[in-house]
This record gives C-alpha cells, sequence and structure tokens, in this order.
C-alpha cells in the first residue's frame, strides 16, 4: 500500500511525539530509578530524556522500536553523568561463568525457589541497586524490563555474547544476595537445609 | 543472534537458552526444542521452575513501579516549554 506524500512530512509532529513516546514514560522512569537509585535523580534523567528525544524526534523513524530507542539516550546520558561523577572507566573484564551455579546452591533447599515470592519488595531493589552499574543495567533491561539480548547488545554497543555473560552473572549475583537474606529472615528454614 | 544447535540439545544448551525460553523469545521452534529437552530433563525441569520463580518475582515487585503523578506532571510541563502538545 503506498503511502501518501504527505504523511512523510507528517511524521515528526508534537502529536507523534505524544503518540509514540510518551506511553513508555513509565518504563523510561523505572529504569531511571535502578540506574541512579534515587527517584528524584530519575525524574531528572527521565525529563533529560524525553527533551533530548523530542529535539531528535525527526531522525527517529515512525514505526521503530521507539522505547529501544528512548532507552538508548536514557542510557547513555547516564552513563555521561556517571564516567564525570566517578572518574573509573565503566566495562571491566568479566570470565565465563557457570550459569548453573547458584541454583545448584539453592536448589537443595527451595528447588522451585519459592523463597522469591517471599522476599519484601524493598530488599529486592537494595540488592539490584548494589550490584555493578555494568550487571545492573543488563539485569534491569533483560529480565526486567525484557528486552532482548540482541536490542540490549546494539544498545550497551557490547557483543551478545558479553551481554549473555554479564547477565548470568549479574543473576547470580542478585540470586546469590536474595538467597543469604532469605536464610537470614528464616524464609528458608535451617531444618529444611539440614533435611537435605 | 543465539546459534541454533543443529541436534537434540544438552543440558548445557537448553540452560543457555532458558531465559529466552521462559519469557518467549525464541523462535517457536527453538523454543520446541528447549520445552521437548525440560520435559525429559528432571534437574533441568527443576532448574526452569526455579528461573520462572524469580522472574515472576521481579515481574511482581518492580513492574508496578510507575512514574509517580507529580514528576509526571513535571516532566511534561518541560516538555511543554519545547512544544505545543495538547
Ligand atoms: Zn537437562
Amino acid at each position: 500500500m503506498p503511502m501518501p506524500l504527505t504523511e512523510t512530512a507528517d511524521q515528526s509532529t508534537p502529536e507523534s511525539f505524544e503518540r509514540e513516546a510518551l506511553p513508555h514514560l513509565d518504563t523510561c522512569f523505572r529504569v531511571a530509578c535502578r540506574l541512579t537509585g534515587d527517584p528524584s535523580r530519575a525524574e531528572d534523567l527521565v525529563q533529560e530524556t524525553m527533551l533530548k528525544a523530542f529535539r531528535a524526534w525527526h531522525r527517529f523513524r515512525p514505526g521503530t522500536n521507539a522505547r529501544g530507542w528512548l532507552l538508548t539516550i536514557l542510557r547513555n546520558s547516564f552513563i555521561n553523568q556517571y564516567r564525570k561523577q566517578k572518574r573509573e572507566p565503566i566495562g571491566v573484564d568479566i570470565d565465563a561463568v557457570d550459569p548453573m551455579a547458584i541454583y545448584r546452591r539453592v536448589g537443595q533447599t527451595d528447588p522451585e525457589g519459592e523463597f522469591f515470592g517471599k522476599l519484601i519488595d524493598r530488599k529486592v531493589l537494595d540488592a539490584i541497586d548494589k550490584l555493578a552499574i555494568e550487571f545492573r543495567e543488563v539485569l534491569v533491561l533483560s529480565d526486567i524490563e525484557d528486552l532482548s539480548y540482541a536490542e540490549i547488545s546494539s544498545m550497551l554497543e557490547i557483543p551478545i555474547g558479553t551481554v549473555k555473560s554479564r547477565l548470568f552473572r549479574a543473576r547470580r549475583q542478585l540470586q546469590d544476595q536474595l538467597y543469604d537474606h532469605a536464610v537470614a529472615m528464616g524464609y528458608i528454614s535451617p531444618r529444611e537445609r539440614q533435611l537435605q | 543472534m543465539t546459534k541454533v544447535p543443529s541436534t537434540v540439545l544438552d543440558c548445557d544448551e537448553a540452560l543457555e537458552l532458558l531465559h529466552e525460553y521462559l519469557k518467549q523469545q525464541l523462535t517457536p521452534e527453538l523454543a520446541e526444542r528447549v520445552r521437548a529437552h525440560i520435559e525429559m530433563c528432571r534437574p533441568c525441569l527443576s532448574h526452569s521452575r526455579f528461573e520462572a520463580s524469580y522472574l515472576r518475582m521481579l515481574e511482581h515487585k518492580l513492574k508496578s513501579i510507575t512514574c509517580p503523578p507529580e514528576s509526571r506532571e513535571r516532566i511534561l510541563t518541560a516538555l511543554h516549554g519545547e512544544l505545543p502538545l495538547s
């Protein structure tokens, strides 16, 4: 079906921005909260993202992935600020990890991972926020926002293999922390552990 | 892209694809092969339930977080400075 030419001229309007970009505000806010660890800094980051996105809206191709485009702007803005503040390079070398490791440890005591359901929200957020930034960002994008490995790879400009190895490591660290907490809180009873 | 093993999946291959399988991001063909492996392999079935429980927990606890109305208001006001939104 041929598109009328007027359609092209109409594509980068405030209306199309409102229609295609604004519905992703909550997603942007959620990701910003986890990157910054602070709701008011998250608000600033989302505002900066939305303003940059609107100014560059004529470069967005309508019908493509607006969420990925916005999150890329958000993540790059965050990393630029982060680099200025911390002055330390991002992107540590990560060795291969055994994806079975944490399940092997937990599996004997709670094979179906029921303890996950008993955790309080604040504890889970704190545990995520403790992860190093390069692990936290892949975990948030993949396991919370459901971006594919390919999307994350192009957003972060790292190979898919690196996305996967960071994710395995991030999940292991997070699950490890949460399991220790669950044991300390008695969500997994010591008796249950001894029986195995 | 994820390489597609040509023969029956072994445990390592199935586990490497596990999260994409649980999040329904695999092609139907590949998803079917992961499912077939998990169905006949008790340790991998158990592992998949564990990881599903982990993902469900994140979904419940985090997906419900939304931008607070006051923040949304301030962001929209800043945008209005740039553009005539309806
Ligand atoms: Zn198996």
